[in-house]
């Protein structure tokens, strides 16, 4: 039900968008990006007002990636035994899973790996084998189907249970748990797109579109939409500019509820240690509006933002960068707040639900990718210095300041040598 | 008639302009989500409201001005009503600077009253200006420090031209650069010292330097460099090390890698960055031609010509030579001109002074178009297009700089000839 642009632990949202974003401790995270210089200080720190759900972890970190490849190869070659190929299949298996939490547990020390899979890693049915290797191994496999919750903030889940090696034949189960995060409903047509608006210059504007105001009501009374931006180094929001009441309202927003980590409104990209900054914006539903609402077919969300001067390159004038979709969802006010702390299953420390009270609910908009490739990810080219072009920038500088330098000092000795002939010319007339 | 020969006219069209762009800036700002209020004003009125509730202005992003002007700001941070407090008093700045202009020019030039209108009206009407300072942008408040620095030295009040100095010197830095041209101004012969004057033309080292050192010359540095130190010690007792790190070295530090109107510009940026690997460093030495001209050369061949042109001629080296330059530099001189064009050639051969006038506009508009492609369609113009324009509207200054220095001299030795009888 969470989504996510980054997350808890070590947390690949690999569907959502191309990238890791840890939460938690540096030290954690770094068995897998060893490479990265100056790992630890490039992690931001986000404040905490949930405590009791984002426990520990108030850092963050996010990179885009690529692939989940070095993991599994860590996987298979450190922690699989070499003889044990379901081992090494498993952790291959990852590379098509939808997100991938990590989380360690400090305490009891372990390891807790959580993968979900959206849909069947290979096209067609679900078809999956599951057997015991090791004698001390414990496999729990579920078949559970949504059922109708009895309470708005519940989770209600039907089917069948069966431990692999002990139980002859599935045993009927139905259980029901409060939720945090919920799809807002219908999801079908619950949804957002993420677009740029061309040309975007060095001045950015993310436009977050969403179908028709109708099919996007609030699932609750006390509601408000919001979107939370992961924006690398090269991004930044000015939050001296989304201040202001009326040019936030010209954007679709209605303010700007949070922005955390790299914020420096005139460093360029490459002085910048952290990896970027978070940002949480409340948008402006035409909801209250119904004319206007009813008169547009969809509706649209601006954010404007800017881009780092970026280091010069050689081979054209621009460097494309990688820009993740925002995470959108409705934040309610729940009725019994105390009781969601017990839920097993939520996914926490996903960066933004920190930022809300114990008593919210998020009700997740499903974002709607217009590429095929299904990633959530803008690609966008920031023009730079062409250093291809730029041989005799140095040399033309410096013979311009040194032509204008020595042209002036040429006039202020004729403007000296000068007056001295004048001085002279009155000395003789007056002799 | 001319109507700008009519003081009351000349005072009423300034304050009115103002006045109107003053509320015409209230009504973009309350319906339309473009502001016409500048970014800097934001800037100073945040910085005013951290000072109301006891914290240090430097707690706003990007303040890099002196404590004064948030502390004078304050009563914008009193109500709504008050906020543009600031901006009146940056408009009513300018109408002040714009009657020293005159009375320096009435009775230190000896110009007559219509002529010297006319002249203040350069700054007095002029709607940049004006759009300037409603806007809320500072740099009006300095033209006013720098003009009335400039009537109290020719006016011989030494004392009040010192405490000016100092002050103009901890808002803005740059009017140091002033600091030589006056002193070598104050000479025996202009402060009409009662000391016996020696008659002997070989005096010795020792003599020459005692006799450097004039009251008036003294008087000046004491209570300038008393002005500056203890604004700074006030300054850095109440807020510390910020106070030192915003005002005064994030200016030796910043790269500056930001396209403006600096010939620097795309070196730094190119410089500055993990891919440039420039031999000469040259933005480490970027300072020398820049402060060898405006602090040193130019007080020095100038100054006792006409201190006036002087300073205007500084202030245009300085900014021409700076590593960084935007529009709002551009001010610094304006507020000087007036003391300029009566002796300049531009105006006395009016297809050279039309020839200046374009290729300014044109370095300018080139230098925006190019700016405009890259920062809002996103071309990356920095080479050849910025660089270039950049380059140009160099050039064009420096010959622009070379004229007013000829001109600064030969109008002296012009006045020369008059005087001989």
């Amino acid at each position: 039900m969470s989504r996510i642009t980054h997350s808890l632990g070590v947390n690949p949202p690999l569907q959502f968008s191309r990238s890791v974003c840890i939460e938690g401790s540096p030290r954690t995270a770094h068995i897998f990006y060893p490479a990265k210089k100056h790992f630890a200080k490039s992690f931001i720190r986000l404040p905490l007002i949930s405590e009791r759900f984002s426990s520990s972890s108030a850092s963050q970190y996010h990179q885009p990636l690529t692939s989940l490849g070095e993991l599994t190869t860590y996987i298979q070659q450190k922690i699989c035994p070499s003889s044990d190929s379901a081992c090494h299949d498993r952790a291959l298996s990852l590379l098509s899973a939808s997100y991938l939490d990590i989380d360690y547990d400090t305490i009891s020390h372990s390891l807790v790996l959580n993968a979900f899979w959206e849909r069947a890693p290979d096209l067609g049915m679900w078809d999956d084998v599951f057997e015991i290797v090791g004698g001390n191994d414990k496999v729990e496999v579920g078949v559970l189907a949504n059922d109708n919750p009895t309470e708005p903030e519940q989770l209600k889940l039907g089917g069948w249970l069966t431990v692999v090696g002990e139980d002859e034949k599935p045993s009927p189960t139905l259980f029901s748990f409060p939720s945090r995060h919920h799809a807002s409903s219908p999801p079908s047509i619950s949804t957002f797109s993420v677009s740029f608006v061309y040309p975007t210059g060095l001045h950015p504007t993310l436009r977050i579109q969403f179908p028709s105001p109708s099919q996007n009501l609030p699932p609750g009374e006390a509601c408000a939409l919001h979107a939370y931006l992961t924006l690398p180094s090269y991004l930044f929001a000015d939050k001296y500019q989304l201040s202001d009441l009326l040019f936030l309202k010209s954007k679709g927003l209605k303010g700007l509820r949070g922005l955390y980590g790299e914020t420096d409104l005139e460093a360029p990209d490459w002085v910048i240690e952290k990896w970027g900054s978070s940002m949480l914006v409340e948008i402006d539903t035409p909801g209250g509006d119904q004319s206007s609402a009813a008169a547009t077919g969809s509706w649209t969300a601006d954010i404007p933002l800017h881009f780092r001067y970026l280091a010069p390159k050689s081979g054209g004038g621009a460097t494309d960068v990688e820009v993740p979709w925002p995470v959108v969802f409705w934040a309610c006010r729940a009725e019994e707040g105390s009781k969601m702390s017990v839920n097993p299953f939520d996914r926490v420390n996903l960066g933004y639900d920190g930022l809300f009270g114990p008593k919210t609910m998020f009700y997740q908009l499903s974002p709607q990718p217009a590429n095929s490739s299904g990633l959530l990810l803008e690609t966008v080219g920031v023009p730079v210095l062409d250093l291809d072009k730029s041989r005799t920038v140095e040399i033309g500088t410096v013979t311009a300041i040194v032509l204008g330098f020595v042209w002036v000092c040429w006039k202020l000795w004729l403007a000296g040598t000068g007056s001295m002939e004048t001085r002279e010319v009155k000395k003789d007339r007056r002799e | 008639m001319l109507p700008f020969s009519n003081i009351y006219f000349t005072f009423l069209a300034a304050a009115l302009l103002r006045i109107v762009l003053f509320f015409y800036g209230l009504w973009q700002d309350a319906y339309s989500p473009i502001k016409y209020t500048d970014i800097d004003y934001f800037v100073f009125t945040d910085a005013a409201r951290f000072v109301s509730r006891n914290l240090s202005p430097y707690d706003r992003d990007t303040y890099r001005y002196t404590p004064l002007l948030a502390w004078f700001l304050l009563p914008a941070t009193w109500s709504k009503l008050w906020f543009s407090w600031g901006k009146a008093v940056f408009a009513t700045g300018d109408i002040i600077a714009g009657w020293l202009i005159l009375l320096v020019l009435r009775f230190s030039s000896g110009m007559s009253k219509e002529r010297a209108l006319k002249l203040a009206s350069i700054w007095l009407l002029n709607p940049m200006v004006a759009v300037i300072s409603t806007r809320g942008s500072s740099e009006g408040l300095l033209g006013v420090m720098v003009v009335a620095l400039l009537w109290a030295v020719t006016r011989k009040k030494i004392k009040l031209a010192g405490i000016l100095l100092g002050l103009a010197v901890h808002f803005k830095i740059y009017p140091f650069i002033y600091a030589i041209s006056i002193l070598w101004w104050l000479d025996q012969d202009r402060v009409g010292d009662s000391s016996p004057q020696s008659t002997n033309t070989e005096t010795t080292i020792s003599g020459n330097i005692i006799k450097f050192f004039n009251p008036a010359r003294r008087t000046l540095a004491i209570t300038s460099f008393s002005t500056f130190a203890a604004l700074n010690l006030l300054m850095f007792s109440i807020y510390g090390r910020p106070f030192v790190q915003h005002t005064y070295l994030h200016h030796v530090t910043r790269i500056d890698h930001r396209h403006n109107f600096s010939p620097y510009n795309t070196l730094l940026y190119l410089s500055s960055s993990p891919s440039g690997d420039s031999v000469l460093r040259l933005e480490s030495i970027a300072f020398i031609p820049q402060l060898f001209l405006s602090a040193i050369a130019i007080p020095l061949a100038l100054a006792k010509k006409d201190l006036a042109s002087t300073l205007l001629a500084q202030t245009f080296a300085f900014v021409t030579f700076n590593k960084v330059c935007t529009s709002q530099y551009f001010l610094w001189y304006i507020v000087l001109l007036p003391f300029y064009i009566p002796k300049s050639s531009f105006v006395a051969r009016p297809a050279m002074g039309i020839c200046a006038a374009f290729s300014w506009v044109l370095g300018q508009a080139w230098w925006l178009q190019q700016g405009y492609r890259l920062e809002f369609l996103g071309e990356s113009t920095f080479v050849p297009g910025l660089w270039l324009s950049s380059i140009f509207f160099f050039l064009m200054n420096v010959w622009i700089l070379g004229t007013i220095v000829t001109d600064v001299s030969q109008s002296a030795a012009r006045n020369i000839w008059k005087k001989v009888p």
